[in-house]
């Protein structure tokens, strides 16, 4: 049965070979040499960064990355060393080794073997997409601060210094011994060392396809034998090669059974544990970044769980073969896939080729130059420290700091292990506090039926006060949160409606705090209202018991059309205070009017005549930050609809809603006509006149306010209005509330016809 | 001014004036301008005449300017003054008047929006070239729609 599901699981994985070998072959071969080239040194490098023997990063790159190539599920995605995973296992087993006096190399392994069961189990357990957990700014933190540690780590073999005989194993400390011992360089290392990290900058920006590590590393050795710098002739300019520290031979005996396994260290099973579930998590994030990258552009569908559980068996089947902890290289998976390679065969054949190169030309490794291999580590940290990114990423928001600064310090300064979830902490942390405060605004609705909204408190005082919530409503979020609300209350407030339609994860602590402002708003006679109740938030209400103390006719559900509940609310509303007023026998607008006969045109602020009356609310309000183009076209619209009127005006407002200018339809003409050489022009075409209109296009619309309008009050009467009109030059007159927010226009000619009426002819006055 | 020659030929006074415009002769007060004003639908002018001959023009504007001239301290103290009377029965003959600027119908958008841009009159009166009478008006909104519809290489506005 298992068998039999592994066959078809095996058989779904690959194309049957005779269709492969006529489709796919040519291209996946092509491929996977070209990733053989480029992977070689790379891989003798990340071991040299790990602190391990430069062969057993050849080893990894052969068995890690046939396993995961065979249980994964990209078709690109090539496994092995990567220099962000052998910086933790250095960081790791430098400490550690020297704690417990064993050999780095069966630390590694430990770590490979317990970090592979816990990245499988991930993906048995379907945590694929814990990977979304972690934010780009500690991905970007933690990488970065693993390529200052590469560069200072390797500061010591670029510089042809003696390797440091402190017993410090912190890079930082290292590095503080390095700079005491500056007069100790060797100036033929340091050449052959800077002359690596060059060629391989420059071929990687100029040729990138070129296998520039490869070039780099042969011309080297080509250049310290014939010149025969590894002799000890040489004197102090002697530089040491591969081969004397770890001898590389021509065999493939990759089998080694952890000795760690053998002799169990329960205390150090502990340490290395923790630090393993660390390298499971980056060696996971870092494949499935990679992966999804290249799906994107390959077009494939990936199945992060599959992936989780080949890295995994790929790095526990490695424990067993000398490799450490193997993770996908972005490098390699990008040259895979723009080679050409169709199918997974390309990374089991790169691994194929390894393996022949190990065994027909390992030996030769052995003649690498220690610097060169430091000057090819100099060059992936420079490609690791991405500065226009860190750039890009420190600007966008004070969040994204914190945790970029965060983390990029942890990983400097603390060990690399902790720094990630530290990281990933403060980016909790910097959540907690965007949604620890749902957002407040204020709603008014328009003449025409549409809402405005504006900060929360700006508002002119109504009866009717409409707050949107935003956001989360969970208990962090709802502390002093009825209290805040109490803030928009005024004197006139006889309803307050909260549309809660955009409130996400509610919860006990919520409806507690609304049972306690309903509670508030009660003792001061004021009616709570709730609209846009979905229907979660129904049921919440409702087991809460919130529902039955509100009242049904309190309560409007959400629909489908937006505004709708808000709309039914405000109507509810308004009728409530309809029928108080009717049954207070308050006298109503006409009484008032009526009553006010008698005294126009006699003394001042006749009520019947006031601003408040006369004025119409139909008018074009636009935020004074929009570029001229903007009013252009919409001005366009607003005067084919025919509703602007003869000489329409637009009025500008601040981001509080609060009045800031007006401009008139005359300005905005002669704007357009505002280029010099339009003025001078003898001929004009189509193409020359829409030309010099567009002169003034990209600039605020605030340029073309010629002066401060004159406004009035809606209690203003007629002579106020009068004179604010005059000195607008005959406009119109903008009516503010004290909050200087507009409420509408009174228009010339409604003023013209109030006038006459107030001075009637000899005539009818006799 | 010497006339641009535009090439615009589509966009010239004759395609985009309208033929209504008000008529006062120049006997008439203040009060029956403003009465009429109230009226008007399609502009915001009126064209005075002296029998068979333009005097000018009055706006709403250049009308409330002449109406509250000097009386602005007791209209913002709330007070109608009395004087408001007396100006509104002057005739239309005694009170400055803006002047209509005549254009032919072949005039294009070019030339419109010079003499506009330069404020050379208040009111784009298109004239028949060999009487000299009115025909029709270019009203600000139209002239806009025009101008906007270029710059915007929006046809939708040109043709309104």
């Amino acid at each position: 049965m298992i068998l039999s599901r592994l066959k078809t699981k095996v058989h779904s994985l690959f194309r049957p070979v005779p269709t492969w070998l006529r489709t796919d072959a040519k291209a996946d071969l092509s491929a996977a040499l070209t990733v053989a080239i480029l992977g070689i040194p790379q891989a003798m490098a990340f071991a040299a960064i790990a602190g391990l023997p430069p062969v057993t990063g050849l080893y990894t790159s052969i068995v890690s990355a046939i396993v995961a190539a065979l249980l994964g599920s990209s078709r690109h995605l090539i496994t092995g060393p990567s220099n962000v995973t052998c910086m933790m296992i250095f960081s790791i087993t430098a400490q550690l080794a020297k704690r417990y006096g064993i050999s780095p190399l069966e630390i590694a392994l430990l770590i490979s073997l317990l970090s592979g069961f816990m990245q499988a189990l991930m993906g048995l357990l379907r945590l694929g997409s814990i990977v979304k957990y972690i934010s780009n700014s500690v991905i970007m933190g933690f990488t970065t601060g693993a390529g200052i540690l590469i560069a200072l780590n390797q500061l010591d073999a670029f510089l042809g210094l003696p390797a440091s005989k402190s017993d410090s194993s912190h890079v930082l400390q290292e590095f503080w011994q390095n700079l005491r011992s500056l007069g100790s360089i060797n100036p033929a290392g340091l050449a052959i060392a800077a002359f690596c990290m060059v060629l391989v900058i420059t071929i990687k920006k100029l040729k990138p396809r070129l296998p520039g590590a490869l070039i780099a590393l042969i011309m080297a050795s080509l250049v310290v034998l014939l010149l025969g710098l590894n002799n000890e002739a040489a004197g102090w300019l002697r530089i040491p090669v591969i081969g004397e520290r770890s001898h590389i031979a021509g065999s493939l005996a990759l089998w080694h059974f952890p000795q760690l396994l053998l002799q169990p260290d329960w205390l150090l099973y502990r340490d290395v544990g923790f630090s393993a579930f660390s390298v499971a998590v980056i060696g996971l994030i870092q494949s499935a970044s990679i992966a999804k990258s290249l799906a994107g552009q390959s077009g494939q569908r990936l199945d992060f769980n599959r992936e989780f559980v080949g890295q995994g068996v790929a790095n526990m089947v490695g424990a067993f073969f000398q490799c450490f902890p193997a993770a996908g290289s972005f490098n390699r998976s990008a040259v895979c896939m723009q080679s050409g390679a169709k199918t997974r065969m390309a990374a089991i054949l790169a691994a194929v080729f390894t393996a022949l190169f190990l065994l027909w030309l390992g030996p030769l490794t052995n003649y690498i130059p220690e610097p060169a291999f430091a000057g090819l580590l100099m060059a992936t940290a420079f490609f690791m420290i991405d500065r226009g990114r860190f750039m890009k990423m420190w600007r966008t928001s004070p969040h994204s700091r914190v945790v970029l600064a965060g983390t990029l310090a942890a990983t400097l300064l603390l060990s690399m292990e902790n720094a990630v979830f530290l990281g990933v902490l403060l980016s909790v942390l910097a959540l907690l506090k965007v949604t620890g405060k749902p957002y407040l605004t204020q709603l008014i609705q328009r003449y025409d039926g549409s809402f405005e909204e504006i900060p929360f408190g700006h508002a002119a005082d109504d009866r009717i006060v409409l707050v949107n919530l935003e956001g989360y409503f969970y208990f962090a979020s709802v502390d002093d949160l009825d209290y805040e609300l109490m803030q928009c209350i005024t004197e006139e407030t006889k309803i307050l409606i909260l549309r809660m339609k955009r409130l996400r994860a509610f919860g006990s602590s919520a409806m507690l705090m609304l049972e306690h402002f309903h509670d508030l708003l009660l003792k001061k006679n004021i009616r709570l209202m709730v609209c846009g109740i979905e229907n979660d938030l129904r049921r919440t209400m409702t087991v809460s018991g919130l529902r039955q103390k509100l009242g049904e006719e309190n309560i409007f559900y959400a629909d489908n059309r937006l505004f709708q509940s808000t709309e039914l609310a405000l109507l509810r509303a308004r009728k409530l205070l309809d029928n108080e007023k009717l049954g207070d026998h308050k006298p109503t607008l006409l009484e008032k009017i009526k009553g006010s006969i008698g005294n126009i045109g006699k003394a001042k602020n006749v009520p019947a005549l006031n601003a408040g009356r006369l004025m119409s609310k139909r008018f074009l309000r636009f935020g004074q930050e929009h570029q001229i183009r903007e009013v252009l076209w919409l001005l366009g619209e607003w005067v084919q609809s025919g509703k602007a009127g003869i000489r329409p005006v637009i009025y500008l407002q601040d981001t509080n809603g609060c009045m800031a200018g007006m401009v008139s339809l005359w300005e905005i003409i002669k704007d357009l006509g505002a280029h010099p050489d339009f003025l001078e022009a003898k001929t004009a075409d189509a193409r020359m006149m829409a030309e010099w209109f567009r002169y003034n296009q990209d600039k605020s619309i605030m340029r073309l306010v010629e002066y401060e309008a004159h406004c009035v009050s809606p209690e203003s009467g007629l002579p106020e209005q009068l004179a604010a009109l005059a000195r607008n030059k005959g406009r119109s007159v903008p009516v503010l509330d004290k909050n200087r927010r507009m409420r509408g226009t009174v228009e010339a000619k409604v003023l013209l016809a109030e006038l006459l009426r107030q001075l009637p002819d000899k005539e009818n006055s006799e | 001014m010497k006339k641009p020659e535009s090439h615009v030929d589509h966009l010239s006074a004759s395609t985009i004036c309208i033929d209504r415009f008000t008529i006062l002769q120049a006997t008439s007060t203040l009060r029956e301008a403003l009465a009429e004003m109230t009226v008007l639908e399609n502009t915001a002018s009126l064209l005075v005449m002296q029998d068979r001959e333009i005097l000018g023009v009055l706006s709403v504007e250049a009308a409330i300017a002449y109406l509250c001239a000097g009386r602005l301290s007791e209209l913002d103290a709330g007070i109608l003054p009395a004087a408001l009377h007396q100006r509104l029965e002057e005739r239309l003959s005694d009170i400055p008047l803006g002047k209509a600027v005549c254009i032919e119908p072949a005039t294009g958008l070019a030339e419109m929006l010079q003499l506009a841009h330069k404020q050379v009159g208040e009111w784009l009166l298109v004239v028949d070239p060999q009487s000299r009478q009115p025909i029709g008006q270019v009203l600000y909104n139209t002239l806009f729609l025009s101008a906007a519809g270029l710059a915007l290489d929006d046809n939708a506005l040109i043709h309104p």
